[in-house]
């Protein structure tokens, strides 16, 4: 079995930070399927091991779910694959084929460890990385109970992140971008014009307008019976409320905290340099 | 035109409100004492998105700004918020050409 696509999308992120938003809006072009995460680089079907503690047969199970395929079909497409790789390649495939369409995306946030992986498996992907103020990361997850404590999440952004883009500048720009958040809410056509000529898509307005999407938060519930936040916030039309939240939600004391965390583990330099880096508008140059 | 600029290129709008204007007032202050006057526009560091204050309003009347620029690149309609002023970069502008608004359009545009 060949590959269908040589050129796939892979986006990546912290948690919290619009990975599903992004995804969202690439899976409405209509030459992009994305369904929901894989976690692909978990999976070893050598050793029929499925993702995070699930057998492969599990992780299939849970797959025919969430992209609506035949269990049997992955099943027997998947029986030759080697690699969480390939599994995803062949996987992915039958979703391409399912949804009528020509490229496929793969999002899970974790992809953003991966990177090198990535490019070594599919020399002509592209990977979006995106980006969200690192408080607002933290107070999000805060409000769904993820929050942990600041030194413990100071450390993992910047582990997270530091990495991903330092594999970035090693692939070089043309095939690795990061996007920021709040660009992305406040001015999707300014950023996903320029993401879709990296991604060599035609132009669609349909990756700016963005209604909301209910019928993944749906899908999951009825495969797992967990309400996923993420999903459920897709659920509305584009919001921009979500950015500046740790103003509202972050105690004084905390907020303190978690800054001097940040400036410890180097995660606040980091974001200020990508921030300058990585801007929608041209801000070096201004004034 | 000298615009208040915020003191150390911080992104405002990212800033807890004592510290957004704990810039502004260091900068006019800094400004006054250069120029003589003190400057009534303030050009906003990196311009978009979260770095425009959402509470601009409260900002420009505080220090009593009569203009805000953003770094939005659009064309500025007759009864533009003075507030949000967008502007473009030379190339920014190249790449609307085909936008440009034709002689029958009514409102009357401009590049800031």
């Amino acid at each position: 079995m060949t590959t269908i696509c040589a050129s796939p999308i892979f986006v990546g992120g912290y948690f919290k930070s619009g990975t599903s938003l992004l995804r969202a809006l690439l899976r409405q072009h209509p030459e992009v399927a994305a369904g929901l995460e894989t976690h692909w680089f978990a999976i070893d079907p050598q050793r029929q091991v499925g993702r995070h503690g699930e057998s492969l047969d599990e992780s299939i199970a849970r797959l025919a779910a969430f992209f609506q395929l035949d269990e049997t079909a992955i099943r027997e497409a998947t029986v030759d694959a080697k690699s969480g790789e390939m599994f995803l390649d062949r996987l992915m495939q039958l979703h391409v084929a399912a949804q009528n369409k020509t490229r496929w995306a793969e999002k899970t946030p974790d992809n953003i460890l991966y990177v090198d992986r990535v490019f070594a498996h599919w020399p002509d992907a592209r990977f979006v990385h995106i980006l969200r103020d690192l408080r607002d990361v933290y107070a999000s997850l805060n409000n769904c109970g993820k929050g942990g404590p600041p030194e413990v999440f100071a450390q993992a952004w910047s582990d997270w992140v530091s990495g991903g883009e330092a594999m970035g500048r090693v692939v070089g720009p043309d095939r690795f971008r990061t996007v920021l958040y709040a660009d992305l809410v406040n001015h999707p056509a300014l950023v996903m014009r320029p993401i879709a000529e990296f991604l060599d898509l035609p132009w669609s307005p349909a990756l700016t307008t963005f209604e909301g999407q209910r019928d993944e938060f749906d899908l999951v519930l009825r495969t797992t019976g967990k309400r996923s936040t993420t999903l459920e916030s897709l659920s509305q039309p584009l919001f921009t409320d979500r950015v500046g939240v740790w103003k509202r939600d972050l105690e004084p004391t905390l907020l303190e905290t978690l800054q001097g965390e940040l400036e410890k583990s180097g995660g606040w330099s980091t974001y200020r340099r990508l921030y300058d880096a990585w801007g929608v508008v041209e801000s070096r140059e201004a004034v | 035109m000298v615009a208040c600029h915020g003191h150390t290129h911080r992104p405002l709008g990212t800033l807890l409100e004592r510290d957004m204007d704990a810039e502004v007032s260091t900068n006019l202050e800094a400004l006054s004492k250069i120029l003589g006057a003190r400057p009534g526009w303030v050009s906003f560091p990196y311009g978009r998105g979260d770095a425009i204050p959402k509470d601009v309003e409260r900002l420009c009347e505080k220090f009593d700004f009569r203009v805000a620029l953003t770094l939005m690149p659009d064309w500025n309609v007759a009864g533009q918020d003075p507030l949000r002023v967008c502007r473009m970069t030379e190339n920014q502008f190249a790449g609307l050409l085909g936008e440009i608004p034709r002689f029958t359009d009514s409102r009357s545009r401009s590049v800031a």
